[in-house]
């Protein structure tokens, strides 16, 4: 194998250099969008090597937290006449005084957070509270105050699972994969944000793998649905993902008028991740968004639950136990958030 | 800044050789010296007390040769070990540094605690190496400041090897030249080393790293039995092609810049034994234990038990070389290196004989001794606990777990299933033997080549383009 040069004498070279060439002017020539590999390569020489492509969320998340935010998109609104009465009016009118103030930044090293409104304009809180709550932290006795007001006594899992859709990110894909709460309908897709939940695409878990969401809300009748957004566009201004969730609430109510939305926290990342991403992946953006998110809730047919801090550790970050890359969740831990909702997470 | 990275390829590479080629064989000792500081300096980041430490070993070492080379009898012997025992705590310090802040939690301020350079230990181990041949008396002294520094900085060795002594290459560098037909005769090592890493390696470790649903992203304990086999055969062969590409690599920017390099891989899966496995893998690092700590022990010329325990010494330091290399509390490299210490062992006193001398099962035995070798090594399994856990899935029986996704493995069948396939066929030498003989034919060749280069930028791209999403 040894010294074995080729005998072309410099052709390899002068191909190389060749297509280098040809990559260079048609990346120059040819259309400003690219639409294969070819084309991308392409772009991507006559670029100088640097990946221009913007993330597939469908805008661009910069650095400095500022951004090219993409349009919300809708759904084709293909379903009966419904009156969209409620809702929506964020967040001055649901809100009660106190809660319009900006909640401050979180500290760490477990120091009390308020980060959760006081909703106090509301039926006197006789949450249901099963007795087994040994696992939880007592951190989400603070955050009943959102929680569910009930008035109906409990019913069995399996009942109240039956008409329940889970709607989010990957992290609800994994929910479904690893938390398997039986009778509960998931619909949950990679890269999924507020602004994109009614394109298209169809659900990454088995059981609504044939649906985009219009599909599958003007298909099947749900009484409860849990959202879990933000993660993906939290690099985006506040006010952009809270807007768009709101209007993704407002959509979805208008396919099933008589559904609760239950929008869940927005669980931490790892101290490593929220300190390697300031302007993205941070937990002071996390809890930011979720104070926020938690005042779309009106008590009424909008419900917060806040239990971030299940996967939190000493340090009030995600414990690197629960996580291999300091977002999402190791298999085995979907279970804490599955028995968190069944403990404290049911709303009637 | 590495062989895989767009800066090196189209910017670093190409200028390089250049400008190499152009100026004349005086200035190349120079000019390799002070480019492989660029590329050091890129390569690590910009981090200035890794310059510092490489360039001071550098000095050290070059002053250390002169000294050794003049200096006779008893005087010679006790410099020659001073020095190497200065070169040896040098590249233990930081782990030792390291290891002792984890456990006084923090006590040492932390301006003692230096991460190891990047390629510290095949560094260390090339100077080490040079100061023993001058000692030798295999080669002079250098007396040239910047060749001693081309040599032991060459930015086509100085990541990961391979660890070529400066006999060999100031030997080699004398006969070759630079030519157009070198560099070219180098791209071509140079593009199927960097296919292997990036469409073999790159891909077939994304069983393991592969956001969201890779075993780490998984977590090891969550794994489905059938993902976890997966991952037992993934690892090694992303091990081997992410190693022999880039040793391809090294040797054909080597044949560009006008030495041979020495082969560090040969087909080392077809062997029949442990030990011969590892006179094929890694080849110059085994070589280099022979040279440096084999040998001079007494090697196997000795009685047997004797003989033993060199064997132990070298695999002793096998393992702790290794867990320098890596992060993670080497706990397991030790635990690897003794496992294949047992089997090497039981070899030397022909007790596996009647395996090892039968054509079938010595090719049932090698694998699987192997195989579960690199499942003790793998870096993605860094402590005990996490190899303990592994195992557990891997022989798992009866009920699922509830924690346990059993259709986890699909989505890596599809996405990996291909490219491990083809990678077990490179591991034969029938994919080389097919292109020597396709090379007589230019067009075929030279098509391959572009293919092989253009898809693997694309893909380069590819990972340079896609943030997590979650």
């Amino acid at each position: 194998m040894k010294k074995n040069y080729n005998p072309d004498s410099g052709l390899l070279t002068i191909c190389l250099l060749m297509t280098l060439v040809i990559a260079i002017g048609a990346g120059l020539l040819i259309s400003v969008e690219s639409s294969n590999p070819l084309e991308t390569l392409m772009f991507y020489v006559r670029d100088g090597f640097t990946s221009a492509e913007t993330p597939d969320i469908g805008g661009e998340v910069l650095d400095n937290g500022e951004d090219t935010e993409p349009d919300f998109i809708a759904p084709d609104i293909s379903f009966p006449e419904v009156t969209t009465d409620e809702v929506i009016d964020v967040p001055e009118t649901t809100l009660s005084p106190e809660t319009s103030v900006q909640t401050p930044e979180t500290t760490v090293n477990g120091t009390e957070t308020d980060r959760t409104p006081e909703t106090t304009k509301k039926p006197p809180e006789t949450t249901v509270k099963p007795p087994d709550t040994t696992k939880i932290p007592e951190t989400t006795k603070k955050d009943e105050t959102t929680s569910p007001v009930t008035t109906q006594p409990p019913v069995s899992d399996e009942e109240y699972f039956s008409d329940v859709l889970f709607l989010g990110d990957w992290r609800t894909v994994g929910f479904a994969l690893y938390a398997r709460i039986p009778g509960a309908t998931y619909f949950a897709r990679t890269s999924m944000n507020v602004s994109n939940v009614f394109d298209k695409k169809v659900s990454e878990t088995s059981d609504t793998s044939s649906y985009d969401l219009a599909g599958l809300l003007s298909e099947k009748k749900f009484g409860k649905i849990y959202i879990l957004l933000g993660i993906n566009e939290i690099g985006y201004s506040y006010s952009w993902i809270v807007n768009n969730y709101s209007k993704t609430i407002e959509y979805i109510r208008m396919y099933q008028p008589d559904a609760k939305i239950i929008i869940q926290s927005n669980m931490h990342v790892t101290k490593k991740k929220s300190d390697a991403n300031p302007n993205t992946f941070s937990n002071a953006r996390i809890d930011e968004l979720n104070s926020r998110l938690s005042k779309l809730a009106d008590g009424k047919n909008i419900f917060y639950l806040g239990f971030e801090e299940i996967f939190d550790g000493p340090d009030g970050a995600m414990s690197p136990d629960y996580s291999g890359d300091g977002v999402h969740l190791y298999g085995k831990c979907y279970k804490l958030w599955r028995d968190w909702i069944k403990a404290n997470g049911k709303i009637y | 800044m590495t062989f895989y990275s767009p800066g090196f390829i189209f910017g670093f590479l190409p200028i390089f050789v250049v400008l190499y080629a152009l100026l004349g064989s005086k200035l190349r000792s120079p000019i390799l010296f002070f480019g492989s500081i660029v590329f050091y300096w890129f390569a690590s980041g910009g981090a200035i007390m890794s310059m510092a430490v490489i360039l001071s070993t550098l000095l050290f070492n070059y002053a250390a040769g002169l000294f050794i080379g003049i200096a006779e009898g008893r005087m010679k012997k006790v410099l020659f070990s001073f020095c190497t025992v200065i070169d040896a705590a040098a590249l233990l310090s930081p782990k030792v540094m390291a290891i002792i802040s984890d456990s006084f939690s923090a006590s040492l301020p932390d301006s003692l605690v230096i991460a190891a350079p990047i390629g510290f230990s095949f560094y260390i181990f090339k100077n080490m190496s040079y100061l023993r041949q001058v000692y030798d008396g295999k080669i002079e002294s250098e007396q040239s400041f910047f060749a001693i520094g081309a040599y032991l900085l060459n930015f086509a060795q100085v990541l990961s090897g391979p660890i070529q002594t400066y006999a060999d290459f100031k030997k080699s560098r004398a006969e070759c030249k630079v030519s157009l037909a070198s560099i070219n005769g180098g791209l071509y090592e140079f593009i199927i080393g960097l296919a292997l890493k990036i469409l073999l390696a790159d891909r077939i470790i994304r069983v393991w790293t592969a956001g969201l649903y890779g075993i780490n992203s998984i977590g090891v304990d969550s794994i489905s039995t059938p993902l976890a086999w997966l991952g037992f055969f993934a690892f090694p062969l992303y091990l081997y092609f992410e190693f022999y590409g880039y040793s391809l690599m090294s040797r054909g920017i080597g044949m560009m810049l006008g030495y041979e390099t020495p082969d560090n891989f040969l087909y080392p899966y077809i062997s029949r034994s442990v030990s011969e496995f590892w006179r094929r893998w890694h080849m110059t690092l085994g070589e280099w234990f022979k040279e440096n700590i084999y040998f001079p022990l007494g090697g196997s010329r000795c009685s047997v038990p004797r003989t033993l325990f060199n064997l132990t010494v070298v695999w002793l330091c096998t393992g702790v070389w290794h867990a320098l290399c890596f992060d993670g509390n080497g706990v397991n490299f030790m635990l690897w290196a003794a496992f294949l210490l047992f089997f090497i062992l039981l070899e030397k006193l022909e007790v596996l004989k009647f395996i090892t001398e039968n054509k079938i099962l010595s090719h049932i035995y090698l694998p699987i001794v192997i195989l579960f070798s690199w499942m003790i090594f793998n870096t993605n399994l860094p402590t005990l606990g996490d190899l303990g856990a592994y195992v557990s899935r891997l022989f798992a029986v009866g009920e699922l777990p509830e924690y346990v996704n059993a259709n986890d493995w699909i989505v890596h069948v599809k996405d990996v299933g291909i490219f491990m396939a083809a990678g077990v066929i490179f591991l034969t030498p029938w994919p080389r033997n097919i292109y020597e003989k396709l090379k007589a034919n230019k067009f075929i060749s030279i098509l391959l080549m572009l293919v092989l280069f253009w898809i693997s930028v694309y893909f380069i791209f590819c990972e340079g383009a896609n943030p997590m999403v979650y």
